[in-house]
């Protein structure tokens, strides 16, 4: 290996320095200091006297405003005792925020100044240095690499390389394996919801279960199963639209799906399971308010335009004999975004 | 083996001593003195350009300040209370702890709300300046060799931080926050075959899963700023190492660096500037409201608002998604839907990929092994800059498509029929625009071309003794011609492979045609002023200005 590398770079090893050669360097110092002092405005002592108290101004300045952020923080004071909550907190938030500003602004503004008007700012050229290596070096780097891997065996003792990896690979499995339980297995999650045989639709702001007369024509309620919560069920909630009878198109298998003109979608968008927002009651549709998919009801939901590919699932219901409605069962097939195990 | 250390004349002043004095203990102790000199002395060049990256560098630790005062207060779970706070409209209403937190640090902790919306500007500012300070690096071909690993590094950064990002609006569970969860759930299950799973052991269930808040908490404040406080410092160990690029200019060239001394000049304007930033993210948090969460009110997997919008960063991923075709497919008992998997995964992978990996694309096109350390003027690289704007072009139309409903409702335009025009837009708006950008470059190359050789039109018109009437050119000065004369690097820029060994093979012809494109409209070399008795350039003129 080259103690001093051949490629301009400037050893880190160097030799003492004379003191005469110390002294000159003393020396170079001092007057390049005074050059800089010339160049950094002390040329002009009254000019560098006025920008010094300007820039000290700002400083003092910032200190001020620092001064005024800490009185905001203990003189206004959040909380209802204190007055209109939302206005309080944004009163702070303005007192705060400002004062906080113009702190940092006077700083940092004072040290710009500093800079521009008191300090000498030459332009100096540094030389850039290859900071790749000698052929020499790399040689003797590969080869200092060979003799350590020759010292360890490496090549000769293929037993011990090849027992070594092999017994690391099951504590590299080992965290991978460790992270299974950080999830239930999906099984048959995503083919279900809450919704049975029998279940009233519960209208999901008022808690009731819905009865026949409760919707006009032409409007639509959001229901959830008995017992279910949107929190635990999010793919649960469910559309309740009453349309004229006539207006529902019975296909077939689907005849009595729509008692009195009732039609039940599910609200979780076969998209990316946003929930439906928006009903169009002129046009009868459903619009996605995250990607804009837009279904139309007169179609069983068919998608007319945007990027989800399949129709809401509908749900089966019944009006009992007190007339309620009720669910002839779970959906009769998955809800929501599409997976891999859909089918 | 006994060694004394060194002496030094004694400092004068008091400051002098005892910095002297806590020199010497530390140089006795871990040396250094050496590394000092080199560091105070080090050269950094000058551009407003230069400043982008600092920004980034800067909103990240105002991020990290900002982030530990939150983490005080906030709770990351998303157990359900009803709220009992301060704030009215929200009494008694029902809601995840992580929800309630936030309300309680917007309107019962001194500083809280500030602290949070200046944490959530700075989160947009930092990744608007990396994605500027990445164009400048782009623009400039700042990436070449020796550089292309700090591009990498700073690709991964960008990634990496928009994660961050999503996941950070995602904590305080509100209405909106939710709403992007669920749809990255849902592009999560549509990966093929792992899917499902991945996204019920990510979530800890199906969605919403009950351990993900917290997770995702982990995940905000430890897992990736350490990631992210890792590659910075490699990104700013590189930089210093390989120090920094410059523009050409005079007395600058590929072997040195001109600019101001690390200390005290650059490290003075460095600190001044990171209060600046700091005192700009102040103002933002303290006059403009952002993510006011208490207005959405908390997550229901019911209730979605309508025209919510992601925050930008997140908006052209939005925007592909909004414009993918409804295509989905059912193989053997198995659904792809290619309607989310495309946008939200394949898109942004390969773009991100692309992205990644183009400084090695770009080389492997052009045969370029050189070293630059001179930064390109985007003219100079036609078809360079012309990618640039297409890849530019192509983000904006996703990116404004992101917004289509808002667009629609100002300018009364059905949906449809602005999905239909973003939809062709992004396809054949890329192509125009680099047709047009690469037209534009060579444009001003002839621009410059014609500069170097007439010299700039004075305005002042002279009648010649013939009669004829013409307007004083006069010769631009040499520290111009430099600039715009730097384009050709001397060998007429980078040149088109030609490796004559294998002379066939399908990659080395994909090679071939890729050299020939990126050399089409590269710069000659400039023209000659012509001599009218002002056009000679004066050595000293070439000799670096003080300023
Ligand atoms: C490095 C880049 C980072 C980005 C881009 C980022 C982004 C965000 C965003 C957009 C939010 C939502 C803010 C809001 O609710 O208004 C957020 C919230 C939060 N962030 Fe960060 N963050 C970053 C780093 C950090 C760090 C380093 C910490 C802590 C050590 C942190 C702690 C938090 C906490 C506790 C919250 C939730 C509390 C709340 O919303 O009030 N963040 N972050
Ligand atoms: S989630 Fe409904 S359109 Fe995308």
């Amino acid at each position: 290996m080259s103690e001093t590398p051949s490629n301009g770079e400037t050893p880190i090893v160097r030799p003492r320095r004379s003191p005469a050669a110390i002294r000159a360097a003393a020396d170079d110092f001092r007057t390049a200091d005074a050059q800089l002092r010339a160049a950094g405005g002390d040329a002009d002592p009254k000019a560098a006297k006025r920008n010094e108290l300007l820039v000290s101004a700002l400083f003092a300045l910032g200190g001020l405003f620092g001064v005024g952020f800490l009185v905001a923080y203990f003189a206004i004071k959040l909380g209802p005792k204190h007055g209109d909550v939302l206005d309080q907190a944004l009163k702070s938030n303005l007192a705060l925020g400002l004062t906080l500003t113009g702190a940092l602004l006077c700083l940092g503004a004072g040290v710009v100044l500093w800079v521009k008007l008191l300090m000498p700012h030459p332009q100096v050229t540094e030389d850039r240095h290859d900071f790749f290596s000698t052929e020499e070096d790399r040689l003797a780097a590969a080869a200092d690499f060979n003799r350590g891997a020759e010292e360890a065996g490496v090549g000769r003792r293929p037993l011990l390389v090849g027992s070594l990896l092999a017994g690391t690979v099951p504590l590299l499995v080992a965290p991978i394996a460790l992270l299974r339980d950080a999830g239930p297995m999906p099984g048959k999650t995503l083919r279900h919801t809450a919704w049975f045989k029998g279940s009233k639709l519960i209208d999901l702001t008022t808690g009731e279960p819905v009865k026949l007369g409760m919707l006009a024509v032409g409007s639509l309620v959001t229901v959830m199963p008995e017992g279910a919560t949107v929190e635990e069920d999010a793919t649960s909630p469910t559309i309740l639209i009453r349309l004229r009878p006539e207006e529902y198109k019975p296909v077939k298998g689907k005849e009595n799906w729509a008692p009195e003109g009732h039609v039940a979608y599910n609200k979780i968008c076969t998209h990316a399971g946003c929930p439906i927002g928006l009903y169009e009651q002129q046009t009868h549709q459903l619009f996605c308010p995250c990607h804009q998919s837009t279904f139309n009801v007169l179609e069983h939901c068919k998608v007319v335009f945007g990027p989800a590919a399949r129709p809401l699932p509908q749900l089966e219901i019944y009006l009992d004999d007190e007339g309620y409605f009720r669910a002839a069962g779970d959906f009769n097939q998955p809800v929501g975004p599409s997976f891999w195990e859909r089918g | 083996m006994t060694t004394t250390a060194p002496r030094r004349s004694k400092p004068t002043t008091m400051t002098g001593k005892a910095v002297g004095g806590v020199g010497r203990w530390a140089d006795d102790r871990f040396g250094g003195a050496s590394f000092l000199r080199r560091t105070f002395n080090k050269v950094f060049p000058d551009h407003w350009s230069f400043m982008l990256g600092e920004i980034a560098l800067y909103s990240f630790i105002i991020l990290l300040l900002t982030g530990v005062f939150l983490t005080f207060f906030f709770d990351p779970s998303i157990k359900e209370v009803v709220y009992n706070g301060s704030y009215e409209p929200l009494k008694g209403v029902k809601m995840t702890q992580a929800f309630a937190s936030t309300l309680n640090i917007s309107f019962d902790v001194r500083g809280g709300l500030l602290i949070r919306q200046i944490h959530h500007w700075a989160a947009l500012i930092f990744v608007a300046s990396m994605s500027v300070h990445l164009l400048r690096v782009f623009f400039t071909g700042a990436f070449r060799k020796p550089r292309e690993m700090n591009w990498v590094i700073g690709a991964l950064l960008l990634q990496i931080s928009l994660l961050e990002g999503f996941a950070g609006y995602s904590l305080p569970d509100d209405l909106l926050s939710g709403t992007g969860l669920r749809i990255g759930f849902s592009i999560v299950e549509s990966i093929p075959v792992i899917g499902t799973y991945f996204g019920f052991f990510v979530f800890g269930g199906n969605y919403p899963g009950p351990q993900f808040i917290p997770r995702l908490f982990t995940i905000h404040i430890l897992l990736i700023p350490g990631i992210l406080l890792l590659l910075i410092s490699a990104h700013m160990m590189l930089l210093w190492h390989q120090k920094h690029t410059q523009f050409p200019g005079p007395g600058k060239t590929e072997t040195n660096v001109v600019g101001h001394r690390f200390y005290p000049v650059f490290m003075a304007k460095g600190g001044a500037f990171f209060l600046l930033v700091f005192a700009v993210l102040a103002f933002l948090g303290a006059a403009f409201q952002i993510n006011p969460i208490w207005l959405y009110g908390p997550y229901n997997p019911a209730q979605v608002s309508a025209g919510s919008q992601p925050d930008w960063y997140i908006g052209w991923l939005d925007g592909s998604i909004r414009l993918m075709p409804p295509i989905e497919t059912n193989i053997a008992g198995h659904t792809i839907s290619w309607n989310l998997l495309v946008p939200g995964l394949v898109l942004p992978g390969v773009i991100f990929g692309l992205l990644t990996m183009y400084p090695f694309l770009e080389a492997w096109a052009t045969g370029d092994k050189r070293y630059h350390n001179l930064l390109d003027r985007p003219r100079n690289r036609p078809v360079r800059t012309g990618l640039g704007v297409m890849s530019l072009v192509f983000y904006f139309i996703l990116w404004l498509a992101g917004g289509n409903d808002i667009f629609a409702h100002v300018f009364h335009l059905s949906i449809n029929t602005l999905t239909w025009i973003f939809r062709v837009g992004v396809i054949v708006a890329p192509p125009i625009a680099f047709v047009i950008t690469k037209r534009l470059c060579i444009g001003l190359q002839r621009k410059d071309a014609a500069l170097a050789e007439h010299g700039h039109e004075t305005g002042i018109i002279k009648r010649l003794p013939s009669g004829e009437y013409i307007e004083v050119h006069e010769p631009i000065d040499a520290g111009l011609r430099e600039f715009i004369g730097a384009r050709a690097e001397g060998e007429g820029g980078p040149k088109p492979i030609t490796r004559g060994k294998r002379p066939g093979g399908p990659l080395v012809a994909a090679q071939r045609k890729l050299g020939g494109f990126y050399g089409d409209g590269a710069p000659a070399p400039l023209p000659e002023a012509h001599h009218n008795g002002h056009g000679e350039h004066h050595p000293e003129e070439l000799e670096t200005p003080v300023d």
